[in-house]
């Protein structure tokens, strides 16, 4: 049994996809409401969030008497003087902390973990037992080789090493489509998604009737030409 | 109107209105969710490493999870969220769960509620603190992660519930990223994965099961091949090769004839489009 604020949280999310959706027609109020309702509802979830981390992990050692902690929270504070022009100037201080600090975790780590890893990932054996891993493998290696030759701008390859950066192409041109493929199946999976949501047993009913209503809604603004139809 | 000016049927194709193709792939996907179309559904070596990385944790031991799932990404990978907590509770695996993204603590909270009440009498015994422990959303990604994963308590000392984490028995000697036996890192969408790899992984040597969703698989597939994590799950149809070695048809499964009809008609309309563009190139040569 749902309990009854859930319910109408339910209701409310499967109101809010069928609006969200409409804007396949093209773009009408009725998607604009629910587009704007969901910036409106994010951002203040999400600076609700934020400030009770700020608490968490920033006043609350202050107040253990972890002082230095009050860095942190000048810094933070100082992110806020860009929304004026005579004091946006001092927010490129934390920005700055900010940039430096990340580029400097990230770059520690990715010379191993993004490079050297990477590289012995594609050194592969070709002598195991099982055949299809040696073809596998094998494949692997040709085609990093070939996908890194064809970025080699500085040499002209010329009479049958042509064919080398070629591959390389093809090889690239595989990998786009495949996260091309790979991006639709994401679309897909949202609608699908939604879709089982808008069918559970509980809410298929309101569903139906909210469908309707956003249906007869956007007719009537089409046929009284208040939405204009392109 | 001359004969010229009329239109063909393969113009008529080309010319096609988007709201058709809209209405069409409509058909294709939610149809199969109502009349059920059953598809093999052959298991991939990705989600077999996976499950069987799972299925080879110790009672007992402490690992990490990120989840960063969100509203958008919640339908594909939150029925995979509640498998993955459903194996750990079962086989007594004790978890300490973060969230780099602020959306994702009700996420990670209503996925372990339904293992709990799934796994039913043995979800009874399981107890906060004891078996799991959430830490909720920690702020600043790369930097925020490396260090919460150099040390939890320079970070936060209290869990998202506002209990101090020296009181719950799960986080008895876990302080950093080398003290959990593995970590597991539901990142949905978010792009997160190579920091993870990076701050993990690289720094500590940790094992690390990924799950993403299908528009990210492709850019992880050479971590694994490369070990540096040991199983991957890509979208609702990694989900759903999930549900089949635990044997439970789930969301997951529900979702794959409808993906695999919708696949069916974006080739129709490829092909068509692409007919139809040759079709008038070869009128204007003539």
């Amino acid at each position: 049994m749902i309990d009854p604020l859930t319910f109408a949280g339910m209701l409310i999310a499967a109101a809010l996809t069928l609006m969200t959706y409409s804007m396949l027609l093209g773009d009408q109020p009725v998607a604009q409401t629910a587009e704007n309702i969901l910036v409106g509802a994010t951002t203040g979830y999400e600076a609700w969030l934020a400030i009770e981390f700020i608490q968490r992990a920033g006043w609350a050692p202050v107040a253990t008497g972890k002082t230095y902690f009050v860095i942190s929270l000048i810094l933070g504070f100082m992110m806020f003087f860009r929304l004026h022009r005579s004091t946006a100037w001092l927010y490129k201080y934390p920005t700055a902390v900010v940039l430096g600090a990340g580029f400097g975790v990230a770059m520690r780590a990715a010379i191993f973990s993004q490079f050297l890893d990477q590289i012995r990932g594609t050194i592969l054996p070709l002598t195991t037992p099982d055949a299809m891993t040696n073809i596998n493998n094998l494949l692997m290696i040709i085609l990093t080789v070939t996908a890194t030759v064809y970025f080699i701008f500085s040499h002209e390859f010329k009479g049958p090493l042509t064919g080398i950066p070629r591959l390389g192409r093809y090889t690239l041109l595989a990998a786009f489509g495949a996260a091309f493929g790979s991006t639709i199946q994401f679309r897909y999976e949202l609608v699908v998604g939604r879709g089982l949501f808008l069918l559970r047993p509980e809410i298929v009913s309101y569903s139906v009737f909210f469908l309707i209503l956003i249906l007869a809604a956007l007719a009537i603004g089409y046929k009284t030409k208040k939405i204009t139809w392109y | 109107m001359r004969m010229s000016e009329k239109k063909t049927l393969m113009d008529l194709i080309g010319d096609i209105d988007r709201r058709v193709v809209f209405g069409f792939l409509f058909l294709a996907l939610v149809g199969p969710l109502i009349i059920s179309i059953p598809l093999p559904l052959p298991v991939t070596g990705f989600v077999k490493q996976y499950h069987e990385f799972l299925e080879s944790i110790p009672a007992g031991a402490v690992v990490g999870f990120d989840v960063e799932l969100t509203g958008a990404t919640d339908p594909q990978l939150g029925p995979d969220l509640t498998l993955v907590f459903i194996q750990l509770f079962r086989r007594d695996v004790k978890s300490v769960i973060w969230c780099m993204t602020a959306e994702s603590p009700v996420f990670a909270t209503n996925a372990i509620n339904n293992a709990l009440k799934t796994l039913g009498e043995k979800g009874a015994t399981k107890k906060y603190g004891v078996d799991w422990v959430e830490l909720g959303y920690i702020a600043g990604t790369e930097t925020g992660l490396t260090a919460l994963m150099t040390g939890i308590r320079q970070v936060i000392s209290k869990d998202m519930y506002g209990k101090a984490l020296d009181d719950l028995p799960a986080m008895k000697n876990v302080n950093t990223g080398k003290d959990f036996y593995a970590v597991i890192w539901h990142s949905g969408s978010a792009g997160s994965v190579p920091y993870g790899i990076r701050q993990i992984n690289g720094r500590f040597g940790t094992p690390m099961l990924v799950a993403v969703t299908s528009n990210e698989f492709p850019l992880y597939v050479t971590y694994l091949a490369a070990g540096q994590i040991r199983g991957l799950i890509g979208g609702a149809r990694g989900a759903a090769e999930h549900e089949t070695l635990m044997k439970t048809a789930g969301l997951a499964t529900a979702q794959t004839s409808a993906l695999a009809l919708g696949g069916v008609v974006i080739l129709a309309m490829l092909l068509l489009g692409n007919i139809s563009y040759l079709d008038k190139r070869r009128r204007q040569r003539k």
